[in-house]
């Protein structure tokens, strides 16, 4: 009889988490922005992606009246603070996407520490340039994609190097590596005769030789000034990482469209 | 006039032995040394003036030799043979190098030469077909040149800094001048017509410590020639021989600076002494392909220079190999740190 309790307590117990789990939400479209089929198909998305990186991905859009003029900043982190997503545990890790239609501004932020590592606010930045057109197109279906895709792929890639970086590309290290090779090779070619192995120093008498007259007379500076251009592309502001009022620390990247 | 020089002990023709560094006789093993042999034991024969035919004192054979030829042997005999009338007056070398690689050390290390040839074709690698190796006595001229340099030039220093949103490039300019002088000793510029100059100029350096004044039975077994161009004639190549390395000298007093252009350089080089000196080198031709090849050695150090043929395949194999295992380590590199395609 005890057993019996015991294990259905332990029961209990289990299946309120894994139906969280499998009800955790990854879209929430307050300004109602996508349409029944679009939000069911990002909503399969996000939870595939989700449990593939473990992560939880999460699409946030809010309108004036959930902003209650708040910044998107704000707006995102009372979200997190409120909501707790997280893959491993309640205010974990998650990767947001968060769309403003009021000021028609983006805030992309990952919370976590393996997620602010990979997904630092230069990676975010990268991704929100990526998909900036497509939310001026009004094409927010396409922006949810491409923001899994490319937030999927640089959580693969080592923080130590940009992933989109001209380094990574197949065609790049083909072209570096046939250059090296006719390089050493031509090397090996033209040195086949022989090599000269005389330099200036073979035949310099030091002590024959000598500065008789030298000066070096200052006549005068020029100074040229340029503006530093502000790395602000596509129209938004840089933004970045902080910390939401729950003390809760992401990295993020801020933009208009 | 016809040198040999015979042996006190057996009367036999001695020639110079390369490692001991003295005369040696082949018939009786003796030993003479260069400084301490007896002239009596030279035989001399005087021949007409300018003379191509010499006569041979061992075995009555003509010695038929071409015009620049100082050194050779009795092709009939084999006796070693040294034509000091052309090796007087004006045609007489202050300075010899001796071989200190002996025909036997010579050819194993041309064969080693061969077999280390990453793009040469593999029958070539055998080095089977070696058709002569011939010590020969290359003359040079061996100049002191003086260099009296006068530069003027501006320099510029540059510096970057960022003040608030600006980023200032600030360029000062230097007036630059330098007088100088700069001494280069005993540069070899090869003074025979037949010796190809890049091949001659590669065999450099030699080393000077073993420069010995001449005598001639350094000779003794030996190919010489005599120079045909003056010192006078080759001052033109010596001077462009030096020139990059006036060049560098130049550069190496002008420190500092982010850029220099030069305004005037003035370089007056004058010839302070030239020296007619002998330098051993072997000369092998090897026919391959139906092609004669070409190769010289540094008879004192060893070093070989020569353009050996090319194999196609190999040049194919190693660049494709090279290229490959480059691409597999930029591979290996993307795959750790993860940025797969």
């Amino acid at each position: 009889m005890k057993k019996v309790l015991i294990t259905l307590l332990l029961l209990f117990a289990i299946i309120p988490f894994s139906v969280m789990q499998a009800e955790s939400k990854h879209v929430y479209d307050n300004a109602d922005i996508l349409t029944e089929s679009e939000e069911q198909e990002i909503e399969q998305l996000a939870a595939q992606y989700s449990e593939e990186k473990e992560i939880q991905y999460i699409i946030l859009t809010a309108d004036e009246i959930h902003l209650q003029r708040r910044d998107v900043v704000k707006y995102m982190g009372d979200f997190y603070d409120e909501e707790a997503p997280g893959y491993d545990k309640p205010h974990g890790d998650t990767a947001m996407l968060t769309i403003d239609m009021e000021n028609r501004e983006v805030f992309l932020s990952a919370f976590g520490e393996r997620p602010m590592n990979y997904l630092d606010d230069e990676r975010l930045t990268q991704i929100r340039e990526y998909i900036t057109q497509d939310l001026t197109n009004e094409n927010y279906l396409a922006a949810s994609k491409k923001f899994f895709e490319k937030a999927d792929r640089y959580l693969e890639v080592n923080p130590i190097i940009n992933p989109d970086s001209i380094l990574l590309k197949w065609w790049f290290q083909v072209l570096i590596a046939v250059l090296i090779g006719a390089v050493i090779v031509g090397t090996m070619v033209f040195n086949l005769g022989g090599k000269v192995t005389v330099n200036h120093q073979t035949y310099f008498d030091p002590k024959q030789s000598r500065i008789r007259n030298r000066h070096d007379r200052y006549v005068r500076k020029t100074v040229t000034r340029t503006k530093i251009p502000k790395n602000n592309s596509s129209g938004g502001s840089g933004g970045g990482g902080g910390v939401t009022g729950g003390g809760r620390s992401f990295s993020g990247s801020r933009g208009g469209f | 006039m016809i040198l040999h020089y015979k042996c006190p002990n057996c009367g036999s023709d001695m020639k110079y032995d390369s490692e001991s560094g003295n005369l040696s006789c082949s018939s009786c093993g003796n030993n003479e040394h260069i400084d301490s042999y007896d002239e009596i034991h030279i035989e001399k024969t005087f021949e007409e003036e300018e003379a191509k035919e010499y006569q041979c004192e061992n075995c009555g054979a003509v010695v038929i030799t071409d015009a620049d030829t100082t050194a050779t042997s009795c092709s009939f005999c084999r006796a070693p043979v040294v034509l000091a009338d052309r090796l007087s007056g004006d045609l007489a070398p202050a300075r010899v190098i001796p071989f200190t690689i002996s025909k036997e050390e010579a050819m194993a290390a041309f064969k080693k030469w061969c077999k280390n040839g990453r793009l040469t074709p593999k029958g070539f690698m055998t080095a089977d077909r070696v058709k002569s190796v011939t010590g020969i006595y290359v003359p040079f001229w061996m100049y002191d040149l003086d260099n009296d340099i006068e530069v003027k030039a501006t320099g510029t220093k540059v510096r970057t800094y960022t003040r608030g949103d600006y980023r200032y490039t600030e360029t000062h300019y230097y007036d630059v001048y330098r007088s100088l002088e700069a001494r280069y000793v005993k540069v070899p510029v090869d003074a025979s017509e037949k010796m190809d100059d890049e091949l001659m100029d590669k065999l450099e350096p030699y080393n000077y410590s073993e420069l010995k004044d001449f005598k001639t039975p350094y000779l003794a077994g030996y190919l010489a020639e005599k120079y045909n161009y003056t010192d006078e004639q080759l001052f033109g190549r010596v001077k462009s021989k030096i020139q990059s390395f006036v060049d560098t000298y130049i550069k190496s007093t002008i420190s500092g600076y982010t850029s220099v252009t030069y305004q005037q350089r003035d370089i007056r080089t004058k010839p302070v002494n030239s020296d007619y000196v002998l330098l051993p080198v072997w000369m092998v031709y090897y026919d391959f392909d139906k092609k004669e090849h070409t190769f010289a050695m540094n008879g004192q150090t060893g070093k070989i220079v020569g353009k050996p043929p090319v194999s196609y395949k190999k040049v194919a194999l190693w660049f494709s190999s090279i290229s490959a295992s480059v691409y597999a380590i930029f591979l290996i590199i993307t795959l750790i740190l993860g940025g797969g395609y």
